[in-house]
């Protein structure tokens, strides 16, 4: 019984030390996704460019929908991001592709833009080092169902959007509880007998 | 008023941890089982139509038994929406339920296995059953129905305490050992230690061995000679090149080529050479330990050999916990509990997918968010990387440490 008090203890101690720790949880503001797509494959001095009129007040992250196509990639990738019409870039990053997982979103923070709802927005990709058999990929719609914003490929147009999101920081606290509130309104029968069966179990440990 | 032992009490905080759990984490996985679920059950689909048909004959069952809490009417909303369905935490309650009641007849097992010792045993392996973090993980955070093929390893290994080795009895735990496959087809890795446990039974014992296998094989061609389905031609591909099988052959030293030693079938080697130097000093030991040793020395060099996926680790459990009891110096005990940093540091590998996107029940939110962002220095596949070494040294020096130690500790069975 000792050893168990010990564990809860230190489990305890891990939840408060790492509590407040950067969880600055992104919650995603709106994604161009459930539609049908097709994975492009970024080669070295591909720039893929896309546009997008932010719906928020403010956001702090782009999330691009990537596939490291199953294996370990030695590139690097360089995103940018601005204002459109301004004439230098906001914000540029260059992020090591082996960091990728297979079809997720990866997103990239950046120093959060302010008044920015109704504004007009475009983030840039462009490959270092894309090779055959050793390259990323973005993912690209089918059709041009995003109607704010347009993609295109080294300056050239083309046919449907990046797959992405744009994220504004929620604290993790506020997100979970948020979210538990909703599931708790949508279900009601199910957690009031989710509690009645807690009950029992609570009151035989005391 | 009962009044519990403290190894119940800690049972029972295991069990109140499990169900608070439940509604609000899975993986992506437990929606796939079900959704084909769904089909058999509210679609009318055939069984034979799926691989692994042991589970989805279960998963089937138990949606039937639950159905006037989730009717076809709520499960339809998992073909429609794969994350977000409405009434998704009633849903993952009830899938889970049923991994909960299978795991309380493992426990039982246990305990009726273990019956005669004291309390401080008692207490330690409820500590292990309740708060298991592999179980934890991979059947109330992950999902997955790995407590079916656990509560039947260890149906067998209690069988071979209670029972004669009969041809009889044989026959019984060789009918379990298929359920298991139809349920987990990689079990059948640990077909070899119950051959070696039949060996006493002479001819009926190899053919009672393998016949696990052979029955495995009939299912399998069951949906080409019943429906004309090409179901056996995938399973069979499958074997041949699909990722899942081939892990055995993945980690290796290479010879050039392409002549390579498999680090998997190099350890099953010494470990058959080990049992051939030692096969007549094991006359002395039981069928369950033996079963227990050879299974536990299988399943550690596949996990240090290969990229298990984490929940595959549960099975190694009821082996486990019938050598950890037996160990005096406690060690296998203690060091499970050190070995567990690494092997959650390992499931960085999969990124999202086995960290916060388990926790998607509650808000999608956590489908975007990567543990790569909170990692210093290295990418996260490195951090995996160094897990899973320390990891698979866990796993090498408890083959090393059960060879070395099987003979000397005392006799429990």
């Amino acid at each position: 019984m000792k050893k168990l008090i010990k564990f809860v203890f230190l489990f305890l101690v891990l939840f408060f030390v790492f509590k407040n720790q950067a969880w600055g949880l992104m919650a995603s503001v709106f994604e161009v996704e459930d539609v049908k797509e097709e994975n492009r494959p970024v080669f070295a001095g591909d720039v893929w460019r896309q546009s997008f009129v932010s719906p928020q007040e403010e956001f702090g992250a782009v999330g691009i929908k990537v596939s490291n196509n199953n294996r370990l990639n030695d590139d690097f990738w360089i995103f940018r991001i601005k204002e459109e019409g301004q004439k230098d870039w906001y914000f540029e990053t260059r992020k090591y592709v082996t960091d990728f997982q297979d079809e997720v979103f990866y997103p990239i923070g950046f120093p959060k833009f302010s008044n920015a709802k109704g504004k007009k927005f475009v983030f840039e990709i462009e490959s270092e080092k894309g090779a055959e058999a050793n390259q990323a990929s973005i993912f690209l719609t089918l059709e041009d169902e995003y109607l704010e914003g347009e993609a295109s490929i080294n300056g050239k147009k083309t046919k449907g959007d990046l797959v992405f999101s744009i994220y504004k920081e929620t604290p993790a606290k506020e997100l979970i509880k948020e979210s538990i509130i909703q599931k708790l309104k949508k279900d009601p029968i199910f957690f009031f007998f989710w509690i009645l069966i807690l009950i029992p179990f609570i009151a035989l440990l005391n | 008023m009962v009044k519990f032992k403290n190894f119940q009490k800690i049972l029972l905080a295991g069990i109140l941890l499990r169900l608070f759990l439940m509604p609000f984490f899975a993986h992506g996985d437990i929606i796939a089982v079900h959704r084909r679920v769904e089909k058999i059950v509210c679609g009318g689909d055939n069984l034979l139509n799926y691989s692994e048909p042991g589970v989805h004959l279960l998963e089937s069952f138990f949606a039937k038994i639950f159905s006037p809490f989730i009717p076809c009417s709520i499960l339809s909303g998992l073909q429609e929406n794969f994350y977000n369905p409405l009434y998704l935490n009633r849903m993952l309650f009830f899938f889970k339920l049923p991994y909960l009641f299978f795991e309380l007849g493992f426990w039982w097992l246990v305990f009726k296995y273990f019956q005669d010792k004291n309390e401080k045993t008692k207490i330690k392996l409820a500590i292990f059953l309740a708060f298991n973090p592999v179980i934890l993980y991979s059947v109330y955070l992950f999902g997955r129905f790995e407590t079916y093929s656990i509560f039947l390893s260890m149906l067998i290994i209690y069988l071979f305490k209670r029972l004669n080795l009969s041809v009889k009895n044989a026959l019984l735990i060789a009918l379990i050992m298929f359920i298991i496959l139809t349920i987990r087809p990689s079990y059948i890795y640990i077909v070899p230690a119950l051959v070696l446990v039949f060996l006493p039974l002479k001819i009926w014992g190899i053919i009672l061995g393998i016949l696990p296998l052979l029955a495995f094989g009939v299912l399998t061609f069951l949906p080409k000679l019943l429906l004309s389905s090409s179901l056996t031609e995938e399973q069979i591909n499958w074997v041949r090149e699909g990722a899942h099988p081939n892990y055995i052959f993945q980690a290796g030293i290479d010879l050039s080529q392409e002549r390579i030693i498999y680090l998997f079938f190099l350890i099953l080697g010494i470990v058959f050479l080990w049992w051939w130097e030692k096969r007549r000093e094991f006359k002395e030991i039981s069928p369950a330990k033996i079963f227990s040793l050879f299974s536990a020395l299988i399943l550690l060099a596949y996990f240090g050999t290969s990229i298990f996926h984490p929940q595959y680790l549960s099975w190694l459990l009821p082996f486990f916990i019938i050598l950890m009891i037996n160990d005096k110096n406690n060690f296998l005990f203690s060091s499970f509990w050190w070995a567990m940093p690494f092997y959650f540091m390992m499931t960085l590998a999969w990124g999202n997918h086995t960290t916060f996107g388990l926790l998607f029940p509650v808000s999608t939110a956590f489908k975007q968010i990567e543990p790569g962002w909170y990692l210093p220095i290295f990418p996260t596949i490195k951090w995996s990387n160094m897990g899973r070494s320390i990891f698979s040294a866990f796993c090498f020096y408890w083959i090393y440490f059960l060879m070395k130690n099987i003979f000397k500790n005392e006799k429990i069975d």
